[in-house]
C-alpha cells in the first residue's frame, strides 16, 4: 500500500493506493494516529487507487474517526471505486461517514 | 488436463496473507469467477484467515490448510486449523448502528465473511476446525439485463 500525504489549507490529504488489508492496514493506521497526534483534525482519506478493502481497513477508518471526534475533528472519505464502495454498503459504512465523490468536493465541505 | 483439487499449507501469520491470496485469485481464475466475485472470495478467505491467525493459536505457532475444488457450479474452499475449536457461524451479527460512538470496531469481518459467499458450513472434526466456502460459478443475470440489451 502507498500512501502519500499532502496539506490543502486546514485539510489534511491521505490518498492511498493499493490493497487495504489485513496485511496493510497497520501501516495506515500508523500513519493517520501520527497526524491525528500532531493535531491535524481535518482529515481526508482519498480511496482513489483503492480497488479492495476488508474488515482490517474498515476498522482503522472507524477507529481514527472514533478518535477524531473526541478531539472535535473530523475524518471524511472520497472517490470510492464500486467494490469499495459495495463492501462499505455491506457494512453500513455509508450512513457513518461523509463520502464525496472527489478530492475537490471533499476539501472544500470542511 | 487441469487439476479440479489442490491444497496449500501454511503457518499461521499475516506475512502469508499474500500467499493465501495467490492461492484464492489463482482458482478464482480457474473457475471463471468475475472480478466482483474473485473479490467476494478473497474477502471472505481473507476475513477467516486473520482471524484464525488472531485467535486460534494463542499459545503458539500453528498451521492452517485451504483446499480448493471446483465442480461444474462452485468452487469450493475449505479453511483447515487445529487451533482452539470454534464456530464462526454462532458469532453474533454485529449491531450495523449509523451513530459513529455506537458502532463497535471488532465483529465485522465475520461478517462480511457469511455475506459475500453463497453458502457457509463448519464442522469439527477431531482436532481440527473445518470451515467450508461455496461461490457459485453461474453468473447471475438480474432481470432488466434481458437479451433486448
Amino acid at each position: 500500500m502507498q500512501i502519500t500525504q499532502k496539506q490543502e489549507g486546514e485539510v489534511h490529504i491521505f490518498s492511498l493506493n493499493g490493497r487495504f488489508d489485513a496485511h496493510s492496514a497497520g501501516n495506515v493506521e500508523n500513519e493517520l494516529n501520527l497526524a491525528i497526534s500532531k493535531g491535524e483534525h481535518n482529515l481526508l482519506v482519498d480511496l482513489d487507487g483503492v480497488e479492495y478493502i476488508s474488515s482490517a481497513g474498515l476498522r482503522v477508518l472507524l477507529a481514527a474517526s472514533k478518535k477524531l471526534k473526541k478531539g472535535k475533528g473530523e475524518i471524511k472519505l472520497c472517490c470510492l471505486k464500486p467494490y469499495v464502495k459495495e463492501v462499505f454498503d455491506i457494512a453500513g459504512f455509508t450512513q457513518i461517514f461523509k463520502i464525496y465523490n472527489t478530492v475537490e468536493e471533499a476539501t472544500q465541505s470542511f | 488436463m487441469e487439476k479440479s483439487a489442490s491444497s496449500i499449507t501454511l503457518e499461521a501469520s499475516l506475512g502469508n496473507l499474500k500467499a493465501v491470496n495467490s492461492f484464492i485469485r489463482k482458482w478464482a481464475k480457474r473457475a471463471s469467477l468475475s472480478p466482483r466475485n474473485e473479490n467476494n472470495l478473497l474477502l471472505a478467505v481473507e476475513e477467516v484467515y486473520v482471524n484464525i491467525v488472531k485467535y486460534a493459536y494463542p499459545e503458539s505457532l500453528g498451521k492452517v490448510t485451504i483446499y480448493c475444488r471446483m465442480d461444474e457450479n462452485s468452487l469450493i474452499s475449505k479453511i483447515k486449523d487445529a487451533g482452539i475449536p470454534f464456530n464462526p457461524l454462532k458469532v453474533p451479527e454485529p449491531r450495523l448502528v449509523s451513530r459513529l460512538e455506537e458502532r463497535k470496531e471488532g465483529g465485522l469481518g465475520l461478517f462480511l465473511m457469511q455475506k459475500l459467499v453463497d453458502n457457509v458450513g463448519y464442522e469439527r472434526k477431531g482436532n481440527y476446525n473445518v470451515l467450508t466456502l461455496v461461490k457459485s460459478r453461474k453468473k447471475k443475470i438480474k432481470r432488466r439485463e434481458s437479451k433486448d440489451n
